[in-house]
């Protein structure tokens, strides 16, 4: 019999690719039901407006239309859109427009006809009479007196102010040899999924038994909201993600229409779909980032830095979805990355403007953070004329600390920040291309080298970190089930979306039981099949639902040694599994085949005392804390002192996300990580005029890089494992954004140092650029 | 969107001013206008069928004249929703007498417009506008220029009138 290889560790491809490139997946808008109507969403084209009144008379009477709603027809029908997050001000957000618009692309009506088509000409019958109000699209302008208010029952546009006061900063602030200032901007940003969201809901009356398809996150955190919402039993409501094409954190949320799509079904009897449009996705789905940042640094000659102080001004938005007014606090307690500064104060003041809520998007709060922390160092570098990875070095948090508490009030797991740094500038030769760019600029050439050494928190975690008011805290589940035949089946929480657990958790207990990957079937993203899980965000999967899978996988362990011990007369404790077997750890050619010992299980004709009939094991597991994942990248970028185009020479990145269960699976996640990353330094921002209307609404407007606008990447790793969880691992999925973006900023900003420019805000557009170095040339 | 300008007519300003102040013949004027009714003094409604990019539509709404002082001067306040936008907005229009037959056309206005119609058309939008006013002010000169031939014309009649009976009461 041939031998079963190991598989962690291996280069295995995605096993979820081939239905995916062949089309033979579902998303929910291949989910097609019987007699299965269609819902458009009527949205506001003013970013402020009273609406007087609203004319559905027209439309109700098209044909081939069943129902044309507004908000006002769902007063009291349907509970608001939640936010868990607290906040000072949670204003009331109902799933359609009531009285006031506050946003361009609120939902104001809905229409549901046989066809999308139909629906979308009754929304066009449709008259809305409005009164268009003064609107705020700046948060800093949305502060001042005089305002307009947002929501008039707070009386002004704040959602909450926040302070983590320190004396020690006043204190380091008086001894510095410097105190730097800087205004960063952090910009507003379109997480894009490929597939936009969707839901389609389908109540059967008979049966009490609403089932919601959803392109989500968190199928069973939705479920819970739905319940609530709708005010149904949690037991009468199955959610199910079917393939999600991309996620990025915009999905990790709550919104009016899954409700929407919910009630209707079960007002009309029918199953009810609703697909988003990618204008609607710009503007109706959550946007990221969005933070102003004040900073003053404290810092000494030789580099050290000694105190950080800042002030965020960060723009949720209309509204507050899901968890919007959490983001913001992880750029707080983050932003001394990987340095031991030993003093950090800040506030936020959060801010109500009329644009979409912002919320999570991949890095959530992180990116931020890194971006804030990197650009210190290099301002500290420039103030003092030290050599950048000099400073860094200076800075960083020794690997002897750890495990290391942090000025946030964080304890990172485990790290070797400056193994990292040595790594990146070993292959990208950093001695060796600073002579060359010393060359280049005799010549007239503008090269620049940027490094960003970045931490960042994985495998959330804790319950504690979680709002209170979420239903479900920050643990994972995870089943596994030996079926009768030996093959396996997982069940687990968490809810991929790209992130390839159905390769990695296979990999995981085909090693663990001695078996062929393709024994093992991995279940996710249904609700009437999982038990209750928490779902995917925050490089959680493996990080959190992995350690849950290994706890139910020693269970099965345990009950199957007790089962072979029996029939093998040896002890438990001795017994291995290897290749489809139950071995003696010492001779592993004594053994009785795994299929004996299921068969024992489920047949039982010999009950064995002390152990149950079946093979089925379901945990939940609750980390102590996150995981700390860093790394260095290190990007040579030229610039075009003509044009402002920034053209890319060479990109290197080591991260260290712990142990390495998939090596492909971790470089898919680092490569497109580093291109959502680099689309922020170079290229994306959501732009909305200053009378509210969404500018960026189109994929013709809004840069998502194409492939000839990133770099090859040069990829390498080292492995710190996380003392935090069984498999050591740290989490990967969002590293990748965090680590570019400084990185591409600090290259940039390198190259354009002859002209005496140390700061351009992000997006740097060659316009932007471009003008820099003209107003840079003027002045000089 | 701030749109501002001028342009040179040839026509006396009070005859520019006339023009401006008088619905049938504006509407045949601005661009893609289908309809112009006079809905009280000084205030019109109509609809207008634009295209900017991929975005077409029809767009009904009110015009509002304010602080007039003829022959220079007014106040345009404009109020118009399709299926494909809004727009909103108000502008002044300036006429100062160049020379005799000459007049300049100062506009200066700010237009808010919202909607798909900006979404979509935002990076052609301001160059469709310009177009649409180049437009708008190519066919107010023609309709002047005609006005004035027209004139002239019948002046001419006048003329070979008079002087055809100058010549037979002096029997030449």
């Amino acid at each position: 019999m041939a031998v079963i290889p190991k598989f962690v560790g291996e280069r295995i491809k995605r096993r979820e690719d081939p239905r995916l490139i062949t089309g033979t997946g579902m998303y929910v808008d291949d989910v097609r039901l019987p007699g299965m109507l269609s819902a458009v969403v009527l949205r506001s084209p003013h970013a402020h407006a009273k609406i007087n009144s609203i004319d559905l008379s027209k439309a109700r009477a098209l044909k081939g239309v069943v129902c044309v709603l507004s908000g006002d027809d769902l007063r009291d029908k349907v509970g608001p859109v939640p936010c868990v997050a607290p906040a000072d001000h949670v204003p009331y957000h109902p799933v359609l427009a009531q009285g006031k618009v506050r946003f361009v692309g609120e939902g104001v009506a809905v229409a549901v006809a046989s066809s999308p088509y139909i629906a979308q000409d009754a929304l066009d019958l449709i008259d809305v009479d409005y009164d268009p109000l003064d609107a705020v699209v700046d948060p800093e302008k949305a502060l001042e007196p005089g305002a307009p208010v947002l929501h008039e029952e707070f009386g002004n546009n704040s959602v909450t102010f926040a302070s983590v006061p320190n004396p020690a900063v006043d204190e380091a602030m008086r001894k510095a040899d410097k105190i730097i200032k800087a205004r960063l901007v952090n910009q507003r940003l379109a997480p894009i999924p490929m597939e936009p969201r969707g839901a389609v809901a389908r109540w059967d009356g008979g049966y009490k038994q609403l089932t919601v398809w959803s392109s989500t996150q968190i199928p069973h955190l939705l479920r819970s909201q739905l319940a609530e919402m709708l005010k149904v039993g949690e037991n009468r409501i199955r959610v199910i993600a079917p393939e999600v094409g991309g996620g990025f954190g915009c999905k990790l949320n709550v919104y009016a229409e899954e409700a929407l799509v919910a009630h209707l079904s079960m007002t009309l009897g029918k199953p009810v779909k609703w697909i988003e449009r990618r204008r609607e996705n710009f503007a109706g789905t959550t946007h990221g980032r969005d933070q102003i940042t004040y900073l003053e640094v404290a810092a000494l000659k030789d580099g050290t830095v000694t105190a950080v102080k800042a002030h965020f001004v960060c723009d949720m938005g209309a509204y507050l979805q899901l968890l919007t007014p959490a983001i913001p606090g992880f750029s707080g307690l983050m932003m001394t990355g990987c340095y031991k500064i030993p003093a950090l104060s800040f506030d936020q003041q959060m801010v109500f403007t009329n644009k979409m809520s912002t919320d999570a998007y991949r890095g959530a709060g992180r990116p931020e953070a890194c971006y804030i922390a990197e650009r210190v160092m290099d301002m500290v570098a420039a103030e003092f004329g030290l050599d950048p990875a000099d400073v860094r070095r200076k800075n960083f948090i020794p690997k002897e600390a750890f495990p290391a508490p942090t000025a946030g009030g964080l304890v990172y797991d485990s790290g070797d920040y400056e193994l990292s740094l040595n790594k990146a500038l070993e292959i990208v030769g950093y001695q060796k291309v600073r002579a060359e760019q010393e060359a280049a600029r005799k010549q007239g050439r503008y090269i620049g080298i940027g490094i960003a050494s970045y931490v960042e928190i994985c495998g959330i975690g804790p319950s504690a970190l979680l709002p209170p008011k979420l239903k479900g805290g920050g643990w994972e589940s995870a089943t596994i089930r030996m079926e009768p035949d030996c093959k396996v089946t997982v069940l687990t929480g968490v809810s991929p979306h790209g992130q390839g657990q159905e390769t990695t958790f296979a990999q995981i207990v085909a090693d663990e039981l001695g078996i062929d990957i393709d024994d093992v079937n991995v279940v996710h993203g249904d609700t009437a099949v999982v038990q209750y899980g928490i779902g995917t965000f925050g490089s959680r999967g493996t990080t959190v639902g992995g350690p849950a899978l290994m706890m139910s996988v020693g269970k099965l362990q345990e009950k199957m040694k007790k089962i072979a011990s029996t029939m093998m007369e040896v002890p438990p404790d001795q017994l291995i599994f290897t290749n489809r077997t139950v071995a003696l750890a010492s001779d592993p050619s004594k053994s009785i085949p795994l299929q004996q010992v299921v068969d024992a299980a489920y047949g039982y004709k010999q009950p064995i005392p002390g152990v149950e009939p079946g093979l089925d094991a379901t945990s939940f597991y609750e980390p102590q804390n996150c995981t700390f994942p860093f790394g260095t990248h290190v990007a040579v970028v030229e610039v075009d002192p003509e044009t402002g185009v920034v053209k890319f020479l060479r990109y290197v990145a080591v991260d260290d996300c712990g142990r390495i269960l998939s090596p492909l699976l971790v470089e898919g996640q680092v490569h497109g990580g580093i291109a959502q990353g680099i689309a922020q330094a170079l290229y994306e921002e959501v732009v909305y005029d200053e009378s509210g209307q969404l500018l960026t609404a189109t994929l013709m407007d809004y840069a998502v890089p194409k492939a000839h606008m990133l770099p090859r990447y040069e990829l390498s790793a080292t492995v710190t494992p996380s003392p935090v969880n069984v498999l050591g691992v740290k989490g990967v999925g969002e590293a990748g954004t965090i680590g570019s973006t400084p990185c591409v900023v600090s290259a940039v900003m390198d190259a354009l140092k002859p002209f005496g420019i140390r700061h351009i805000d992000m997006p740097l557009k060659p316009e932007k650029v471009w003008r820099a170095i003209r107003d840079a040339q003027q002045k000089g | 969107m701030k749109l501002s300008g001028e342009q040179v007519l040839s026509a006396p300003r009070e005859r520019v001013w006339d023009l401006f102040n008088n619905p049938e013949r504006l509407s045949k004027l601005i661009p893609g206008c289908e309809k112009l009714d006079v809905l009280g003094p000084d205030e019109y409604g109509g609809t207008i069928n634009v295209g900017v990019a991929s975005v077409k539509g029809i767009y009904s709404g009110k015009l509002k004249l304010e602080d007039k002082r003829a022959p220079e001067h007014y106040k345009m306040v404009v109020d118009g929703k399709g299926k494909q936008g809004f727009m909103r907005g108000s502008g002044t229009l300036d006429l100062e007498a160049k020379d005799r037959n000459l007049t300049v056309v100062k506009y200066n206005g700010d237009v808010q417009i919202g909607g798909p119609l900006v979404q979509v058309g935002q990076r052609v939008i301001d160059s469709a506008a310009k177009m649409m006013l180049g437009q708008f002010f190519a066919a107010a000169d023609a309709e002047l220029k005609a006005e004035a031939a027209g004139t002239v014309a019948r002046q001419g009649i006048f003329i070979n009138f008079w002087r055809w009976l100058v010549r037979l009461l002096s029997g030449k």
